[in-house]
């Protein structure tokens, strides 16, 4: 009798001429047995099999890390590890970024903000909207007529000298190409022809356009040697409403 | 059939009882699982050669497990448990699909 474990012939023996039971009926014969001790204990070992095949079986299923070995759990963790690290990496790419993207968009902001601001400058300089702020007013009663277009000329450079940011004369807004000549009708600035009283209007540092008119040998003293009234008045808001 | 009636009450017995299996048999316990089942269809083709012995199957089954056991846990003491593991279900898996050919000309004649 040879163990049953040890027969490891590939191939089968063709049956014998003796007569044997056919494979089917070994079978049937063996599961009419009666049991004997014999096959209580074959039961008993089939039974341990059973239990230990169902406890393995629902252990891989339900936990695969508890079944690992320690080798195969390093390696998991190494695994685990290096993918720590590459998402790591590429957080630290990803916030680089970000802080490069809110950046340049501050910058952009920063740019169209000191684009606004020279708009509204070179507007303002255009003569192209109306502007209110502090200023002076410098109004100039000629009735007789003896004054020229020359000495409106003086009065709007003293004021542009003094750092007027607009000026206006009797409604009408002087910009870089309004011209100031004499007609036979009187002065006359762009389109308007001046009456007196004439009436300077410019937006800037109040003191500072008062003292670029009324100093000695200035704009006020020359009109008055020549024979007309002019008053400067400080005001703490000067409406243009005049645009170009 | 008392014996399959065994094989079945003991998958069942181990589906409801959920039990735990300790940490320290963890690594043991497939290996003894295959070996079982090496017996088994060893003893599968025993019957069918007409030599199979009750006494001899009680002895080949628990040799197997205890073997294939101890062959696993000195694999884990010199470092190479899982390299054992896997020649240890390897030589059981050819022997018993060895076996499995015989059943299958025994009862099939193919």
């Amino acid at each position: 009798m040879t163990s049953p474990g040890s027969e490891d012939a590939e191939d089968w023996a063709p049956p014998t001429s003796q007569p044997r039971p056919t494979g089917w009926a070994v079978v049937r014969e063996a599961l009419n047995r009666r049991p004997s001790r014999g096959q209580w204990i074959v039961a008993l070992l089939l039974l341990g099999l059973g239990f230990g095949l169902a406890t393995q079986v629902r252990t891989t299923q339900q936990d695969t890390l508890s079944a690992a070995r320690t080798s195969d759990l390093v390696r998991i963790l190494d695994d685990l590890s290096a993918q720590r690290e590459r998402l790591s990496a590429e957080e630290t790419q990803l916030q680089t970024t970000i802080s490069e993207l809110r950046t340049s968009a501050d910058q952009a902001q920063a740019a169209r903000d000191a684009s606004r601001e020279r708009l509204q400058n070179l507007r303002i300089l255009a003569g192209v909207v109306p502007v209110t702020g502090p200023g002076a007013t410098l109004t100039i009663a000629d009735p007789d007529g003896v004054l020229g277009a020359s000495d409106v000329l003086d009065a709007i450079q003293e004021l542009r000298d003094a750092g007027a940011e607009a000026i206006a004369v009797d409604g009408e807004r002087v910009i870089a190409s309004s011209a100031v000549v004499d007609t036979p009708e009187g002065i006359a600035v762009g389109d308007t022809v001046l009456t007196s009283p004439i009436e300077i209007k410019a937006i800037g540092d109040a003191d500072t356009l008062a003292a670029g008119l009324s100093f000695p040998g200035g704009v006020i003293e020359r009109v008055r040697e020549a024979g007309a009234e002019a008053i400067v008045v400080e005001r703490d808001v000067v409406d243009i409403d005049a645009v170009e | 059939m008392i014996a399959l009636l065994g094989l079945v009450v003991g998958v069942v017995l181990g589906l409801v009882l959920q039990p735990t299996i300790p940490a320290g048999l963890q690594p043991y316990l497939p290996i003894a699982v295959v070996a079982a089942l090496d017996a088994v269809f060893g003893a599968s083709r025993a019957l069918l050669d007409g030599i199979f012995n009750d006494r001899v199957f009680v002895i080949s089954f628990i040799g197997n497990v205890l073997v294939a056991a101890l062959v696993v846990f000195l694999g884990d003491q010199l470092g190479v448990g899982a390299q054992l593991s896997t020649g240890v279900v390897v030589v059981f898996s050819i022997r018993i699909f060895a076996n499995a050919a015989a059943i299958r000309r025994h009862l099939f004649h193919a």
